[in-house]
């Protein structure tokens, strides 16, 4: 067993060592692996596996001098983004980073400029307002450019405000065209004073585009962590917020699409050492569960398990290990293994399937299947909500909607007697192992059509998609019963 | 006689008080979950989820019906609802709270408090201009919220039409002269709304009157170039929304260089977050201090910590990272102090 104190830090010079520092001033024992996706530093290492789960992560790891292995309970992802500039270089342009750091003598004249349709984060405005105002604007001439100016942020209304009153000109066009003139031309309308505007900027900075770069990409793929539309290593999921990934004990503290400055950075590292504390409670307590019954005999070895798996909580050797801390106990294993070789120990199929038989023969004629996150909600909406002329369907938790396959669901349906199966999943970005949702609605979909090709009468089969504040579509939940 | 003291007091259960009991609750630390309001989970529990064709955008609100539900459980955790605190004095590190609780007053000791105490939406009636209270089809976007909730889509309070064309008015009780700031959360919350509006009543013309869009999520720039097709924009706010006989709402507004009066069936404003009204007295209770804005400072010190809304505008995910964050300080106090 690890130290529970002991975390890899997996970033480049500029923020994992600082990362690191902090950590240890927090009282853990974290190591820093500097990752260069250019591969320019000579200290660098390239990720080739990122093995185990929770509180026993294995890190593969390349370098100039061989090949490495690191051990820690937590990993944390701290990788700068990279500001990209969509417009091309022109005479005369920096990026914003460039400017925070510049001492504008002898200029008259600077224009900022934000190329991407109102897309600068407000932490941007708010160090190049601050940059802006440290100027003398006296002596330099300041337009801004921006189809819309962040001030969601603290005080930046305020500095907004001092900088007009200053004498800063903001333009807000819609839209608008610039060219390379020896030097650059911008063109747009101006709404306010509805004329044709152009500007010769002698400076200009753009405030360029955070991106995640390539090499990262192939990064976060070798280490299983999904990724987002803007290859963010956080999956576009509002349950992974602020920091978490879909592989539980991998935090993520940049890049992150919200953040930028380091300020930010050291606050979600106190929130990181507070549940490294948690967790490591946690797996004290799990040390030795089991959430996984596998049996060999049913084994086709297709490592399918291992695929499907959305913590990373399943190890394939000579066969699937299941790392129990890792494990959040979903059943998506159970569903995809085309074996059967796998069975949930918290619930089984044949104890789910026995548990509907029984309430059949209790009365019941309709069933609702509603994953872990909603069974509370509809269980309380039905008690509440539902009149009592009707009849009241039995409810069964499921762990998530992505436990249920095609299988279960035809053994569940065609068991008899049964009138309705409402299956209830989370919205599509809000389920905890993130995809689940859409597996169920598969599922229910692929029996549904079956019946109906098969032209066999079958109980009414409705997919849900529910969260607990979504009264509109419990309140459609009620009049469909 | 003594009660044993409560590691700590959480003053609020909305989304930043659930949050921060919750988390210290599971790590095995005794809190008193104080709550003004007879039900747990505050501004945050009024919020329709805003998902559109069963995708989520992140609004949050599914997170603060998860968070009440939780508490509910957390052993470690005591709500204590419908209670105020009448009076707190520090006494050899210890907080000795005065509770009342249906006219009953009780004592509470705590080693740490933990406002939470929220905002108040901000009361559109204070601006003359607005119309509001004056005509029944000028709504505040928490009152619209009720509507869908009743029915499960947008009409007309009094006559239950169903509108044809609506409007936002943006930056309502921020941005402006008293209130310098910006409350962060409108624009996202606007057009989220409005997103699930359309896809309920997919007829309906919506217009957004705006100073700065800010950004809501993710995808924003992609976004935004197709909410400007399905949506108008126009940056300006109204100087007043004029009440008409049938209960339209007339604006002024210049396009392309000439004034023109719209018509809507229904005004939403989109008011902006404001200090609680009670904040002088938890000001005084406590000795915190106000920062330029009229909110509390984030980091009080000796014992008493400030997360949330309280702190300053912002959205339900942005209170619990807020949260997560700062409740260090919280456990590293109160493991000093053992």
């Amino acid at each position: 067993m690890i130290s529970l104190n002991r975390v890899i830090v997996l970033g480049d010079e500029k923020l994992g060592r600082g990362v690191k520092e902090s950590l240890i001033n927090y009282g853990f024992d974290p190591i820093f692996v500097e990752v260069d996706p250019n591969e320019k530093s000579n200290n660098s290492f390239r990720p080739l596996a990122l093995r185990g789960g929770l509180g026993d992560f294995n890190l593969l790891l390349v370098g100039k001098t061989g090949y490495y292995e690191e051990k820690a309970a937590f990993v944390v992802i701290c990788l700068s983004p990279v500001y990209k500039n969509e417009m091309g270089s022109f005479k005369g342009q920096m990026s914003f980073e460039n400017f925070l750091g510049w001492d504008p003598i002898g200029v008259k004249e600077i224009t900022i400029l934000d190329p991407s349709n109102g897309r600068a984060l407000p932490s941007v405005w708010s160090s190049v307002m601050n940059k802006l105002l440290s100027i003398d604007l006296t002596k330099i001439k300041v337009s801004v450019v921006a189809s819309q100016i962040k001030v969601a942020g603290e005080g930046l209304e305020r500095k907004y405000r001092m900088l007009r009153e200053q004498g800063v000109i903001f333009y807000k066009p819609d839209e608008l065209t610039y060219l390379n003139d020896n030097g650059i031309i911008i063109r747009f309308r101006d709404h306010i004073m509805e004329k044709e505007i152009e500007l010769r900027p002698e400076i200009l900075v753009t405030l360029d585009q955070p991106t995640v770069p390539y090499p990262y990409k192939a990064l976060f793929e070798t280490m299983r962590i999904e990724m987002d539309q803007y290859n963010y290593p956080q999956d576009d999921n509002v349950l992974r917020f602020p920091y978490y990934t879909n592989r539980k004990g991998v935090f993520v503290l940049s890049p992150l699409p919200e953040f930028l400055n380091e300020d930010s950075v050291s606050q979600l590292v106190l929130g990181l050492c507070l549940e490294f504390k948690r967790l490591s409670n946690e797996i004290k307590s799990n040390l030795n569960r089991v959430t996984i019954e596998y049996n060999r005999g049913q084994c086709a070895y297709c490592l399918t398990c291992f695929r499907v798996c959305p913590h990373g909580a399943i190890l394939f050797e000579s066969k699937p290990n299941f790392l129990p801390l890792a494990c959040e106990e979903c059943g998506i294993c159970v569903a995809n293994c085309p074996g059967e070789a796998l069975k949930l120990i918290k619930l089984k199929y044949e104890e789910l399937l026995s548990n509907v038989k029984e309430s059949i023969k209790n009365g019941f004629s309709t069933i609702m299947l509603s994953c872990q996150r909603n069974y509370n909600v509809v269980s309380e909406v039905i008690e509440s909500g539902l009149d009592l002329s009707k009849e009241r369907p039995c409810v069964f938790e499921i762990p998530c909607a992505g436990y249920v396959n095609e299988n279960l669901l035809l053994s569940i349906a065609t068991v008899g007697g049964l009138k309705k199966i409402t299956f209830v999943g989370c919205k599509e970005g809000n389920c905890r192992t993130g995809k689940g949702t859409l597996r169920g609605e598969m599922a229910c979909k692929s029996v549904k059509n079956l019946f109906k090709l098969l032209g066999i009468e079958s109980p009414i089969l409705n997919f849900y998609k529910l969260s607990s504040q979504d009264f509109i579509g419990l309140k459609e939940l009620i009049r469909e019963m | 006689m003594e009660a044993k003291p409560w590691d700590a007091l959480v003053l609020g259960a909305g989304i930043s008080g659930l949050e921060a009991a919750n988390l210290l609750g599971e790590m095995g630390f005794e809190v008193l979950l104080v709550e003004r309001k007879p039900q747990l989970g505050g501004y945050a529990a009024l919020y329709q989820c805003k998902a559109v064709d069963g995708k989520c955008v992140e609004c949050g609100a599914c997170l603060v019906g998860d968070a009440v539900r939780k508490v509910l459980s957390n052993k470690k955790v005591v709500p204590m609802t419908g209670a105020k605190i009448l009076n707190c004095h520090k006494d050899n590190g210890l907080f000795k709270l005065e509770l009342m609780r249906e006219g009953e007053v009780s004592l509470a000791f705590a080693k740490a408090v933990i406002l939470c105490n929220g905002f108040s939406p901000f009361d559109p009636s204070t601006q003359k201009n607005l119309s509001y209270g004056k005509a029944s089809n000028i709504l505040t976007a928490l009152e619209v919220e009720e509507i869908l909730r009743n029915n499960g889509k947008l009409l007309r309070p009094e006559t239950l039409e169903v509108p044809k064309t609506i409007c936002f008015v943006q930056c309502v009780g921020s941005r402006n002269e008293k209130n310098i700031y910006c409350s962060k959360v409108c624009c996202g919350y606007a057009i989220r709304i409005a997103n699930l509006i359309k896809s309920i009543q997919p007829d309906l013309n919506i217009t957004f009157f705006y100073m700065d869009i800010q950004t809501f999520s993710r995808s924003f720039a992609d976004d935004f170039p197709k909410l400007k097709q399905k949506y108008t924009f126009i940056r300006q706010i109204p100087g007043e929304l004029i009440v008409n006989n049938d209960g339209s709402i007339s604006v002024y507004a210049k396009l392309d260089g000439v004034i023109k009066e719209l018509y809507y069936d229904l005004v939403i404003l989109s008011c902006g977050i404001s200090p609680p009204e009670d904040l002088d007295s938890v000001v005084e209770l406590f000795k915190v201090k106000r920062n330029n804005d009229g909110f509390l400072r984030p980091s009080p010190e000796g014992g008493i910590f400030a997360f949330g809304t309280a702190t300053g505008p912002k959205g339900i995910t942005d209170c619990i990272r807020e949260v997560r964050c700062g409740l260090k300080g919280v456990v590293d106090y109160l493991e000093a102090g053992k």
